[in-house]
């Protein structure tokens, strides 16, 4: 469960890595983990939903974060990877808690490698959401979305973030607008 | 280390991720548990399906919860149930809110898991007893909410966690993790009558203790007074007779 401290806390620090890294919206999540010092691995037909591997790797990189190709699914690949960053930094402490980075294994995203994996789901997806649909954004994407009859054409604002549509209603619905 | 990464490091080592600060317990709670109705059938009927299933029913009745009370916190995961807490810091207005969105929560999720595995789950109340499709009983959630009153005291040493025994009598939380909020559990017998109450649970409908439902009353009609209704009366084992 993410409390709403914690809420604030992650929303904060998604804000922050991205105002960081400055990365404008459609967020650039491959230049994202570029910068943080990690590389990208496309890879299908593992046992989890997406893992982060813990480096140093050969290639010089800190960490891989391993998704499925991006051709499968574009948005869906965007919003792994950030929602990998999101258990980079707040289940393995990278750049945050050298301690817990250097105690740390491998995460594995999938119910059935870890106990606690609701809450750190539900953590990751905040701070993905978060990353990828910064709230000012977001409230002028909606703004610029409103049909002549009121409604809010929500295709229209997942495409503004490169994200799909249950993402765009989720963030839409963790910021209470719908 | 490059500039940026110790720049984002350094903002990041500002802002913390320490979602588990030490918390003050003192204070009115409400628990809420959603319990998977018809679980152990299910588990033996389909021993390669129920893990994905199951997995779906905790995030989805935690994403609900979380949505619609987003000030709770996950208390724990047991067996085919997930609990929440949540201290009321609003008073009986925050009660009424808490009970109506833990309402919800329940009916969200029945929606969202029957939507996705419609031939497993069954999408709404039941008053007629378990649902079946085809033969065979769909799963369900039975939903409990309950009140109980924690306030500060000392702290009981030993070898296992700490227990924080309550200055009011038959009270107590006991706070693992030296006392930070990921860790706290409850224990006592307002907790027990929680659980009790929880027995007596229907799929598809959420069942409020005595105690929640007269704070839920004492000061106004809620939303949902209409929504309520009085099932039975039941003597629960062990809770009363200890009552101070």
């Amino acid at each position: 469960m993410v409390t709403l401290i914690a809420r604030r806390k992650i929303a904060a620090l998604a804000d922050g890595i991205r105002s960081q890294l400055e990365l404008g919206v459609p967020v650039d999540v491959e230049a994202a983990v570029a910068s943080l010092g990690g590389r990208i691995t496309e890879e299908d037909g593992f046992a989890f939903a997406a893992c982060v591997v813990k480096g140093p790797h050969a290639d010089g990189s800190d960490f891989h974060i391993v998704v499925r190709p991006k051709a499968q699914h574009p948005q869906r690949f965007r919003f792994s990877v950030a929602h990998e960053l999101g258990h980079l930094f707040l289940h393995m402490g990278y750049l945050i808690r050298p301690e817990a980075w250097a105690r740390c294994g491998d995460y594995r995203d999938s119910v059935r490698f870890r106990s606690g994996y609701t809450a750190e789901e539900l953590a990751a997806n905040e701070f993905a959401g978060v990353f990828l649909m910064p709230e000012t954004e977001f409230c002028a994407a909606l703004d610029d979305a409103v049909t002549d009859e009121g409604l809010i054409n929500i295709n229209k604002v997942a495409a503004v973030f490169d994200v799909s549509v249950s993402a765009a209603e989720y963030r839409g619905r963790r910021l209470g607008i719908f | 280390m490059t500039d940026r990464r110790s720049a984002v490091a350094e903002l990041a080592q500002a802002i913390g991720t320490d979602a588990d600060q030490p918390v003050a317990h003192a204070g009115c709670y409400f628990f809420v548990s959603y319990d998977l109705a018809g679980a152990t059938e299910f588990k033996a009927r389909e021993p390669a399906r129920w893990p994905a299933i199951f997995a779906a029913f905790y995030e989805v009745a935690a994403s609900e919860v979380e949505t619609r009370l987003p000030q709770s916190c996950l208390w724990k995961f047991a067996g085919d149930e997930v609990l929440f807490y949540l201290r009321l810091e609003g008073g009986v207005p925050s009660l009424q809110v808490a009970v109506e969105a833990a309402y919800q929560a329940m009916i969200g999720a029945l929606k969202g898991l029957a939507e996705k595995y419609p031939k497993d789950w069954h999408g709404g109340a039941s008053d007629a007893g378990p649902r079946q499709r085809h033969g065979q009983a769909q799963l369900s959630i039975k939903a409990t909410a309950w009140t109980a009153a924690v306030g500060d005291g000392a702290a009981v040493g030993g070898a296992g966690p700490a227990i924080e025994l309550d200055p009011m009598p038959n009270r107590m939380v006991i706070g693992l993790a030296n006392g930070r909020g990921g860790g706290v559990d409850f224990l006592g017998p307002e907790i027990d009558a929680g659980f009790r109450i929880g027995k007596l649970a229907w799929p598809g409908i959420l069942t409020v203790s005595a105690e929640c439902a007269y704070l839920a009353f004492e000061f106004g009609t809620p939303p949902f007074a209409k929504r309520m209704n009085i099932v039975g009366y039941e003597s629960l084992k062990g809770v009363w007779r200890q009552r101070p």
